[in-house]
């Protein structure tokens, strides 16, 4: 069953000055229920405006969108009533409030019973690991205690359907990696869960599928094993040497790029397939090279990759 | 019944937001000295004009508004600066009576404050005042409090999508209470244009009604003025619930409503 599908999703901006600003452009995507969807791109790519469309906080100017099967600009409250929104960073919690006591607020806001608020408001306190500090004020938390207070805010209507937008940003990677954890745990309990993130390697890990987005527009839907893939087809080798040997080692079978860097003698080549990469490198110390290092692609190189090799098009 | 829940809830935070800028002592010292020593003022003011019914017109108007204030414009843009606006906007229930119970405490703070007055101005000017106007003043500084804490709401719902507006409407809200609505002026002084503005602020009816109190008139007229004050505040309190959810739709489809 479809958990959440939009079709030719658009939104264009009114700025006070200059052109409009189209932040989404005729984006379609269809998440399965009881998936986990991650949003990959680069600031301004739209993946936020989406989930504010998706979530009801924003009209969108063209197309449509449903969340279980709900219209997310004529069925609010219904659609309202089954998602919940995980924001990252401090902002969007009471910081004068403890855990407690803003868990009881966003129950009341959520039509929790009363009479379950109590017992659901612990429960979550425990799976988050905030009941030892839970009288005390969000405002002397750690980073990564507000953002598992975000993620027991998102979870306490049980909606079915998941938003959380960039729910790592700023953590350390110890938090990083137990927010992943709970992440997987919803997972197993069936909800559908969409993510916006920066970080590939976040998506890689908690993702089924992931959706890449550029401008406003859905580049690719893949799985995490293609976006690994992705990530090491591109790997790049940078040394120190002639150019007489950089131009022979730009010519070996797998490298698809040979480029002089700003530093005189430095020199990057990018390997497309991974498994040449090892022949390159051993080509290269052969050469008596002895400064080398290798790298993975940015996600903005990732980008570029993909576009250039596929166009605009899905 | 939810409402009600809600509203308490957010009763809580508003709780908090005081005691960030009160405890007992800051209230008792700064807050509370400050607003004697204005209402005393004026009513030093009245007593060198030499003339009691003047002294009692100044004394009773500043010590009903001492506390009235205009703060719950500002408040109600404290939702946005927290980043829980747009939460408060996609969660199921309206969010009036969240923002209501969010505001709400500054009504008891200014009740609070006027009456603080009236013991003060009864005690230091040696006022005398007839029993019968002390039990209007009750209601009436309630009510007037509550009216005007209405119409802030609703002026805080419309500046939500310009907070930096908020300190000018704050003050010329305050103003436009203090000179229009019969606290030191007379309202009958002003042009009837200008009275028909004060009819329909709060403070004006209530004021009245006091006033009416204090010099003994008869009781049908402290209640048409309380009832007067009473539709003016149910008026703007209307307005303020049907302008919260509307704005957020203004936000929804203007793209001004940010998650963070």
């Amino acid at each position: 069953m479809i958990a959440v599908e939009a079709i030719g999703l658009g939104r264009v901006y009114e700025a006070k000055r200059g052109p409009p600003v189209r932040a989404l452009a005729g984006l379609s995507i269809r998440i399965e229920q009881g998936e986990i969807h991650g949003l990959l791109g680069p600031n301004g790519a739209g993946k936020t405006t989406l989930l504010k469309i998706l979530s009801t906080l924003l009209l969108p100017t063209e197309g449509s969108a449903q969340v279980l099967g709900r219209d997310v600009t004529r069925e609010l409250r219904a659609v309202r009533s089954s998602i919940g929104i995980v924001l990252g960073g401090d902002r969007g919690l009471h910081s004068q409030l403890s855990a407690r006591e803003t868990l009881h607020y966003w129950a009341a806001l959520h039509n929790v019973p009363a009479k379950e608020t109590t017992s659901r408001v612990e429960s979550l306190l425990q799976r988050v690991g905030l009941l030892e500090r839970a009288d005390a004020r969000v405002e002397t938390y750690s980073r990564g205690m507000k953002q598992r207070l975000h993620l027991a805010r998102g979870l306490i209507a049980n909606a079915p359907v998941l938003f959380l937008d960039e729910p790592t940003i700023g953590m350390d990677p110890l938090a990083a990696l137990d927010f992943r954890r709970l992440i997987a745990e919803l997972r197993s309990e069936g909800r559908t869960i969409l993510l916006t993130t920066h970080d590939m390697a976040e998506a890689e890990a908690v993702c089924d599928r992931v959706s890449l987005i550029d401008r406003g527009r859905l580049i690719a839907v893949e799985t995490p094993a293609t976006l690994a893939r992705l990530l090491t087809q591109h790997e790049r080798i940078d040394f120190v040497a002639s150019e007489t040997v950089a131009a022979r080692v730009g010519s070996q079978p797998g490298v698809s790029k040979l480029t002089k860097l700003g530093t005189p003698g430095s020199y990057r080549v990018e390997v497309a397939d991974h498994g040449a990469l090892s022949a390159v490198l051993a080509h290269i110390v052969g050469a008596g090279v002895t400064s080398v290092r290798t790298s993975a692609p940015s996600l903005e190189e990732v980008y570029i990759h993909l576009i250039g090799d596929r166009g605009l098009r899905v | 019944m939810n409402h009600w829940r809600v509203f308490r809830v957010s009763l809580l935070v508003g709780v908090r937001d005081f005691r960030l800028f009160w405890n007992w002592r800051t209230w008792l010292f700064g807050w509370l000295s400050r607003i004697l020593t204005s209402a005393a003022s004026w009513v030093l003011v009245g007593r060198l004009l030499g003339d009691t019914a003047r002294l009692n017109y100044l004394l009773v108007g500043n010590a009903a508004v001492a506390g009235v204030g205009t703060f719950a414009v500002a408040v109600s843009a404290w939702e946005r600066w927290d980043g829980t606006y747009a939460l408060l906007v996609v969660a199921p229930r309206s969010m009036a009576p969240a923002m209501m119970g969010r505001t709400a405490v500054w009504i008891l703070h200014w009740i609070g404050s006027s009456f603080a007055t009236f013991v003060f101005l009864w005690l230091a000017f040696s006022w005398h005042p007839p029993t019968i106007g002390l039990l209007v003043a009750i209601p009436g500084v309630t009510l007037l409090a509550l009216s005007t804490y209405a119409l802030s709401l609703f002026l805080g719902a419309c500046i939500g999508r310009v907070p930096a507006l908020r300190n000018i409407l704050i003050n010329i809200l305050t103003s436009a209470i203090l000179v229009l609505c019969g606290v030191s002026v007379p309202v009958s002084f002003w042009p009837r244009w200008v009275q028909a503005i004060a009819a329909v602020l709060p403070t004006t009816h209530a004021l009245a009604a006091i006033r009416a109190g204090f010099a003994g008139q008869p009781g049908w007229v402290v209640a048409r003025d309380m009832g007067l004050e009473a539709l003016v505040g149910l008026g703007w309190l209307t307005l303020a619930v049907l302008t919260i959810d509307r704005m957020a739709e203004a936000g929804r489809a203007d793209g001004s409503i940010h998650f963070s």
